[in-house]
C-alpha cells in the first residue's frame, strides 16, 4: 500500500511497508523540510534584524547603562553614579516644567486628534459620493506625507503675530489678535494646530478602514428599529469600532509623548533657542535633545529617556488594562 | 396590518447606463405573502429596499394602505425587515439585539419585558437570551434576526434572502418556521429569493422579476403551469422548460429532426412569423413509443443519475441547428451516452411561444384532447420535480 502511495518512499526496504514506517519517513523528510524553510525565513528577516538591532535595540538597551554612569563622551572611564542622575534629574525645576508641558500637550492632542479624525472619517464616508470621497481623502492625508520640518516652517509664518495668516483670519472674525509663538501661552497651542494638521490623516484613513468594517445591514436595521443616528452611533458604530479607536488611542499618545520635529523647528532651534518663549514649549522630548546635543550631559539625557520610557510603558498598561474592560473584539 | 401598492415604481442609480427598476406595478394584499424571485441584478432586492425605504425611488409611488409612504422615514413605516447576513449587532446579547427597537421607540420597561418573553417563547430562544451572536449557530442566528423584526409588530414583514447563508437541512427547516410563522401572525410580508423552490413552497404569489421589470405576477402552480412568456418558462422548474425554435422551413424538409403531426403543421403554418418557439418541459418528454404528435430525433450528450430520475442532455440531432434538450426519463429507460433516440410528448404538454415578442401563446392542445396519457396524476408542481411514467 505505501509502495503504490511513494514507490521512491522505500525503494530499497520491501519489508518495512507498514504504515507507522511511512508516517516516520514523511515525518523526517518534512522536518527537513521545515528546517529549510525556516532557514530561508530567518535569512530573509536579516537585513532588516541588523538594522534594527544595530541602530534601534543595542542603542536603547545602551541607555540602561548610561543612565547609572558619569558618563562622557570624551573620558575613557565611567564611573558609576548610582540613582544620582535621577536625583538631580528630580530635583530640576526644568524637568517637572518639561513634564508638565508633555502632560498639557498630550492631554489636549489626544481627544483632540482621535475626535477629529473620526468626525472627518464619518463625513467622508456618508457624506460624499465615492469619485469626490477620494478627492477629499487625499486632500485630508497629503498633509502627512510632507516633511514635518519643510511644513512647519510655513505655520511658522501662519503664526507671525504682525503679518501671519492666522492673525489676519482671527481679525477678520472680530477676535482678539494672538501673539501666537511669541507668547508663553499660545506657543504651545500653535505647535498642537500644526502637528494635528501633519498627522489627522493618518488616523482619518486608520478610522475610515475601521467604519468599513461595520456592515452597512447593521445600521440599516438600527435606523429601521426606530434609532436615530445619534442612538446609532452611540450605540452600534461607536461600540463596533471600539478596537480602532483604542488603536488610534495608543498610536496617538506614543506619537505625542515623542512630538520632537514640529516642536523644535517651531520655536527656533535653527537658532539654537527651542523651547521657547520662557521654556513653554519645552517638552520632554525636546529637553532629552537639548541635554545630549546642547550641553552634552548624556547621562542625565539618558536617565531622562528612561522616565519618559516609563511614562509612556505605564500609560500603555493602563490603556490596556481599560481597553479589555470595554474594547468589544469580534 | 397593511396592503401595499407600488405604481410605475423606478429607481435609476447614478452612473450606471440603465435603471435598477423600471417602472413597477405592483399590489400587495393585506397579510399576503409576496416573493419577488429573479436572477442576480434583476431589481428584487431594490423594489424591497425601496419598500423599506432604505432608498428612495426616482419615480413612481408607494402606497402602505391608501397613504402615501414615499417621503416617510424607513423608521417610520412600521416595518420588520430581515437580512440575509442576519446582520444581528455583534456586541449585544440576544436580548438586547431584540429589545434594541423598542427601547429605540421608548415603549415602557414592562411592556418591554412582556413582548420579550413571547417572542424568545415563539421562537424558543429562552436558553440562549444571554448569548452574543458569535456565539449562535447559523439556524439560531436566523430565527434571532426574525424576533427582532416582529418584537416590534410590524404591519409589513421584508425579508431579503433570510435563508441563502444557511445549509440545506436548515434551511428546509427554518423555511417551515417561516411558513408556520406567516400562518400565524398573518403580517403583508414580501420575501426576496433567487430560490425557486424557496418560491414555490411559501408564496400565496410569486412576482418573477428580470431586468428592472415585472415578468409575471401568479400563483406558483399558475406560474408552473401558464408561464408568461419564455423567460418565465425557463427560469421556474429544475430544470427550466426547453424551448425549441422551429422555422417554417424544416417542417417540410424530409431530413428534419423534427416530427409534427399534420393537424400542428396545419396551424404553425398559418401562425405568422417565420418560426415558431415550443416549449415542453423536461419532464413532459418521454421516449417515443407510437403517438406522440411532436417527435425529436435527438443524441444523448450526457445523463445525470439522481436516483429518481435520470437527467439526460440530448442534442437535436440535425446539421442545420444546434439545439439543446434536457429531459427526465426513467432510471430504466436504458439510454447510453452517444444514442440517437425519438424523444415526444403530448400537445396538451407542448407549449407555444411568440417568436418575436416571446410570449406565451397557449398550449398546442387543450387537455380534453389528450391524445396520449404521459402521467397517472398532473403531481406536486411545488418542487418543480415531475417523472414522466413511460410504458
Amino acid at each position: 500500500m505505501t509502495k503504490q502511495l511513494d514507490p521512491a518512499l522505500d525503494h530499497d526496504d520491501y519489508r518495512s511497508n507498514d504504515k507507522s514506517d511511512l508516517v516516520r519517513r514523511v515525518g523526517v523528510r518534512s522536518s527537513l523540510f521545515n528546517v529549510k524553510n525556516k532557514l530561508v525565513g530567518y535569512g530573509l528577516l536579516l537585513p532588516a534584524a541588523a538594522v534594527f538591532i544595530l541602530f534601534f535595540y543595542l542603542p536603547a538597551l545602551y541607555l540602561f547603562y548610561i543612565a547609572f554612569y558619569h558618563w562622557s563622551i570624551l573620558s575613557p572611564f565611567q564611573q558609576f553614579v548610582g540613582l544620582k542622575n535621577f536625583r538631580t534629574l528630580l530635583a530640576q525645576p526644568l524637568f517637572w516644567r518639561s513634564l508638565e508641558n508633555s502632560l498639557y500637550y498630550t492631554i489636549v492632542m489626544i481627544p483632540a486628534i482621535t475626535f477629529l479624525s473620526l468626525g472627518i472619517a464619518m463625513l467622508l464616508r456618508d457624506g460624499l459620493s465615492a469619485r469626490r470621497g477620494g478627492v477629499w481623502r487625499a486632500a485630508v492625508f497629503l498633509p502627512h506625507v510632507t516633511p514635518v520640518v519643510a511644513t512647519s516652517i510655513i505655520w511658522v509664518w501662519i503664526f507671525n503675530p504682525h503679518f501671519g495668516l492666522a492673525n489676519a483670519v482671527l481679525s477678520a472674525l472680530h477676535l482678539p489678535q494672538l501673539g501666537w509663538l511669541e507668547s508663553t501661552t499660545w506657543a504651545l497651542p500653535a505647535v498642537m494646530i500644526d502637528s494635528l494638521w501633519h498627522s489627522l490623516g493618518l488616523y482619518v484613513l486608520i478610522f475610515l478602514a475601521g467604519l468599513s468594517r461595520v456592515p452597512r445591514e447593521i445600521i440599516e436595521v438600527a435606523s429601521l428599529d426606530g434609532a436615530k443616528s445619534p442612538r446609532i452611533f452611540r450605540r452600534i458604530i461607536w461600540p463596533l469600532i471600539s478596537p480602532t479607536t483604542f488603536f488610534v488611542i495608543v498610536l496617538a499618545s506614543v506619537n505625542t509623548w515623542q512630538a520632537f520635529s514640529q516642536i523644535y523647528t517651531m520655536t527656533g532651534g535653527a537658532h539654537g533657542g527651542a523651547g521657547g518663549p520662557a521654556f513653554s514649549t519645552t517638552t520632554d522630548a525636546l529637553l532629552v535633545f537639548q541635554t545630549a546635543f546642547t550641553y552634552f550631559h548624556f547621562s542625565l539625557a539618558a536617565a531622562m529617556s528612561l522616565v519618559l520610557f516609563l511614562i509612556i510603558l505605564a500609560l500603555t498598561v493602563v490603556q490596556k488594562w481599560i481597553s479589555d474592560r470595554i474594547v468589544f473584539y469580534r | 396590518m397593511t396592503a401595499i401598492t407600488l405604481e410605475a415604481l423606478e429607481k435609476r442609480f447614478g452612473g450606471t447606463a440603465g435603471s435598477a427598476l423600471d417602472g413597477i406595478d405592483l399590489e400587495i394584499a393585506d397579510g399576503e405573502f409576496v416573493v419577488l424571485l429573479g436572477p442576480s441584478g434583476c431589481g428584487k432586492s431594490t423594489t424591497l429596499r425601496l419598500i423599506a425605504g432604505l432608498e428612495t425611488p426616482t419615480g413612481g409611488t408607494i402606497r402602505f394602505g391608501k397613504s402615501v409612504v414615499n417621503g416617510v422615514e424607513g423608521r417610520d413605516r412600521n416595518i420588520g425587515m430581515v437580512f440575509q447576513n442576519y446582520a444581528l449587532y455583534p456586541h449585544m446579547t440576544v436580548t438586547d439585539n431584540l429589545c434594541f427597537g423598542l427601547k429605540s421607540r421608548g415603549v415602557e420597561k414592562g411592556e418591554i419585558l412582556k413582548r420579550l418573553d413571547e417572542i424568545l417563547e415563539m421562537l424558543s430562544l429562552g436558553d440562549l437570551a444571554k448569548r452574543r451572536p458569535r456565539e449562535l449557530s447559523g439556524g439560531q442566528r436566523q430565527r434571532v434576526a426574525l424576533g427582532r423584526a416582529l418584537i416590534g409588530r410590524p404591519s409589513v414583514f421584508l425579508m431579503d434572502e433570510p435563508l441563502s447563508n444557511l445549509d440545506a437541512n436548515l434551511r428546509e427547516q427554518m423555511r417551515m418556521e417561516i411558513a408556520k410563522l406567516h400562518r400565524i401572525l398573518r403580517i403583508t410580508t414580501v420575501y426576496v429569493t433567487h430560490d425557486q423552490v424557496e418560491a414555490l413552497t411559501l408564496a400565496d404569489r410569486i412576482v418573477v422579476m428580470n431586468e428592472g421589470k415585472i415578468q409575471q405576477v401568479s400563483s406558483p402552480r399558475r406560474l408552473y403551469d401558464e408561464p408568461a412568456n419564455i423567460f418565465v418558462a425557463r427560469f421556474i422548474g429544475a430544470p427550466g422548460m426547453n424551448v425549441l425554435r422551429i422555422e417554417k422551413d424544416m417542417l417540410i424538409d424530409p431530413d428534419s429532426p423534427f416530427y409534427l403531426d399534420e393537424q400542428i403543421t396545419q396551424s404553425i403554418v398559418e401562425s405568422t412569423g417565420s418560426a415558431v418557439r415550443l416549449g415542453i418541459r423536461p419532464e413532459d418528454l418521454a421516449l417515443h413509443n407510437g403517438g406522440f404528435p411532436l417527435r425529436i430525433r435527438c443524441r444523448v450528450v450526457l445523463i445525470e443519475q439522481l436516483g429518481t430520475h435520470l437527467q439526460v442532455h440530448l442534442e437535436v440531432d440535425s446539421d442545420k441547428l444546434s439545439s439543446n434538450i434536457i429531459a427526465k426519463l426513467d432510471v430504466n429507460c436504458g439510454v447510453a451516452v452517444g444514442d440517437v433516440v425519438t424523444l415526444g410528448s403530448p400537445a396538451h404538454l407542448i407549449h407555444r411561444f411568440d417568436d418575436e415578442t416571446e410570449l406565451h401563446l397557449g398550449r398546442l392542445a387543450n387537455k380534453s384532447e389528450r391524445i396520449v396519457s404521459l402521467h397517472s396524476t398532473s403531481g406536486d408542481n411545488s418542487h418543480g420535480v415531475r417523472i414522466g411514467e413511460q410504458q
